[in-house]
């Protein structure tokens, strides 16, 4: 099985290595060129509590400089994906389309060996892209990290740590789970894609932030205290009146300051003035790593589930 | 002596509609078993269910005595399975897909399996989807008998074959088969191939066994009978009918017996095998037959 494994899925495991290599390399390039500008700059001295002088807009300046790169590298979102479409959703699928099952099954090698050992070593090597990938990117992003204060946010959280492992194996769990039970492969590329992408957006918006129950502070306008300046994961940011109610949408611009000019300095103080206070809904930046246990948790718990399930169907439910 | 295949009340059912359907049946070691039947009949199903790739909705069959689903290795150790349209891996090479049955079964005889591709003339460097139609089917015949099997299965192994592959094919198997004395159940819809290769006769029809029993049995248990046109019934003493037909002034009647007919009105014949089958398949009511008396006929148990 060992070999058969080998055999059926080289051209594969060569092109995620040359991928590998191709985008570590970029990233490797790009992850220097950085690093030299952040230090030429001077960026990480004007981080530090105590700034030198000339710091005004060199933080900004980096990040001005470098937003071709902030915004592109979100799309590595989607790598898991590619995995998902060409590795996962064809593994069984192809097999019943064009009945090869018929012979994999009728040699000396039970089917359920068969689907253990082709998921237990392509899941093995998914967690090791997987591992890699999020070293490198945590290597790639260490200057924006600085600057963030922490990985908290879904920006970096998504790349850094524990997790990105787990999306990759998710990923090929979904694609072989939906070949798997649609025992077509286009199809089960299309659920794949959606089912994945409803996964992470669905962890993000409405379980992530729920993994502990989030902190909740009141200051005045404008001043952020320094638990949520230090790279925290801000779930909710709304004025309220003294009293704590909550104003809803633009009352306390429109309705106490109303008239007063855009300049940040002048609106602060004027809603000062009025006793309002900034309530921030946050998750605090010391989580990173609680919080990566969990989502990776949750994305092994899933593709564990996926992969049971795709067993028993493979034992049960395909001829 | 255990039987190669023997099932009892085995159905299988997709959604509400039965492929198979209280098909018990018992084909005896060292036989060549054809298994005929129109299309949609359960052949596959039967067969697929024989090897385990299928769970059975009801009753049991079991491969030399073992079931085939609850101890899947043994049977898969014991069994050679050709599937329909041969499939094999079409990116392997010749010996690459030599390469997995090697690696995929406990007993492989690679030597038999190259010196018989080496005669075929079946270059070993050739990728699978760039051999023709005959040469894949030898292929995976060789991938098959390779693992010296017991009883081996294929499923409609020539019909998408020309002539003279499916002769060679034909004859390739019977080699081997004479070499091993392995037990073979092979489904077609030809009845010639069937006639001249097999010893031994299953006919399905729509999901149910209508005849089980070794051919020479079959034919010499029934009769052409041609007679003065009956008005009446088709009844005859001491016979089953299968198939009645009536001419004008003639009626003619396909029937099983076990002795010979005494009432004179009847000229008797001998009855060919293609036309018996032809007969059994065109009346599916008529005549199921008794089981498993004539299926083990002949065969000491």
């Amino acid at each position: 099985m060992l070999w058969l494994t080998w055999r059926q899925h080289r051209g594969e495991a060569l092109a995620v290595v040359a991928v590998g290599v191709g985008l570590g390399a970029v990233l490797v390039l790009t992850g220097l060129q950085m690093r030299s500008a952040f230090d030429a700059q001077g960026v990480g001295g004007c981080l530090s509590p105590v700034q030198p002088a000339n710091c005004s807009g060199v933080v900004n300046g980096f990040e001005q400089q470098f937003q071709l790169y902030l915004s592109f590298y979100q799309w590595f979102n989607l790598i898991p994906l590619v995995l998902g479409i060409f590795v996962g959703a064809p593994l069984v699928a192809r097999e019943v389309e064009r009945t090869t099952h018929l012979l994999a099954w009728t040699q000396g090698v039970t089917r359920t060996r068969w689907i253990v050992t082709k998921l237990a070593l392509l899941a093995g090597g998914a967690a090791v892209a997987g591992i890699a990938f999020t070293l490198l990117m945590t290597w790639w992003r260490q200057p924006l990290d600085l600057i963030a204060g922490s990985a908290m946010r879904p920006d970096a959280f998504d790349f850094e740590g524990l997790a990105p492992a787990g999306y990759f194996v998710a990923a090929l769990s979904i694609g072989i789970a939906a070949g798997t039970l649609l025992r077509r492969t286009i199809p089960a590329m299309g659920v794949a894609i959606i089912a994945f992408l409803a996964l992470r957006f669905g962890t993000i918006a409405l379980l992530r932030p729920n993994f502990m129950s989030a902190l909740v502070v009141s200051t005045p306008v404008d001043s952020r205290p320094a638990a949520v300046g230090n790279g925290a994961w801000v779930l909710d940011d709304r004025l309220s009146d003294g009293a704590g109610h909550a104003f809803s949408g633009r009352f306390a611009f429109d309705q106490l300051c109303a008239g007063i000019n855009d300049s940040k300095g002048a609106l602060t103080s004027c809603l000062q003035h009025h006793g309002v206070v900034e309530s921030l809904t946050y998750q605090p930046a010391d989580r990173f790593w609680a919080f990566q246990a969990i989502e990776l948790g949750l994305f092994v718990g899933v593709s564990v589930g996926l992969m049971v399930l795709t067993v028993w169907w493979v034992r049960h439910r395909i001829s | 002596m255990t039987a190669a295949i023997e099932s009892t009340g085995l159905g299988r059912r997709y959604g509400r509609q039965w492929a198979l359907r209280d098909c018990t049946l018992r084909i005896p070691a060292g036989r060549i078993a054809g298994l005929v039947g129109p299309n949609g009949a359960g052949k596959t199903t039967l067969l697929h269910l024989a090897i385990g790739l299928l769970e059975p909705s009801a009753g049991s069959i079991e491969v030399f005595g073992i079931s085939p689903r609850r101890n899947s290795k043994e049977v898969l150790a014991k069994v050679g399975f050709v599937a329909q349209d041969h499939p094999l891996y079409r990116g392997f090479r010749v010996d690459e897909t030599l390469e997995l049955g090697r690696r995929l079964n406990t007993t492989w005889d690679d030597d038999v399996a190259r010196s018989r591709l080496a005669r075929l003339g079946i270059p070993m460097s050739k990728r699978c989807g760039d051999l023709s139609g005959g040469q894949r089917a030898q292929v995976a015949l060789c991938l098959a008998l390779a693992k010296r099997p017991q009883l081996l299965m294929l499923d409609e192994p020539v019909s998408s074959l020309d002539p003279l592959a499916r002769r060679e094919f034909l004859q390739e198997l019977m080699t081997a088969v004479a070499d091993t004395g392995c037990t073979v159940l092979l489904s077609s819809h030809v009845l010639a191939d069937v006639e001249r290769v097999c010893d031994h006769l299953v006919i399905l029809s729509n999901g149910s066994v209508q005849v089980a029993s070794g051919i020479e049995e079959l034919v010499s248990g029934h009769r052409l009978l041609v007679g003065p046109r009956r008005t009446g019934g088709d009844a005859v003493a001491g016979a089953e009918v299968v198939q009645a037909t009536h001419g004008e002034r003639e009626s003619t009647l396909i029937v099983r017996t076990s002795g010979r007919i005494l009432d004179p009105a009847w000229e008797q014949h001998e009855i060919g095998l293609e036309d018996l089958v032809l007969a059994y398949l065109r009346n599916t009511g008529a005549g199921t037959m008794p089981e498993p008396e004539l299926a083990g006929a002949g065969e000491p148990r």
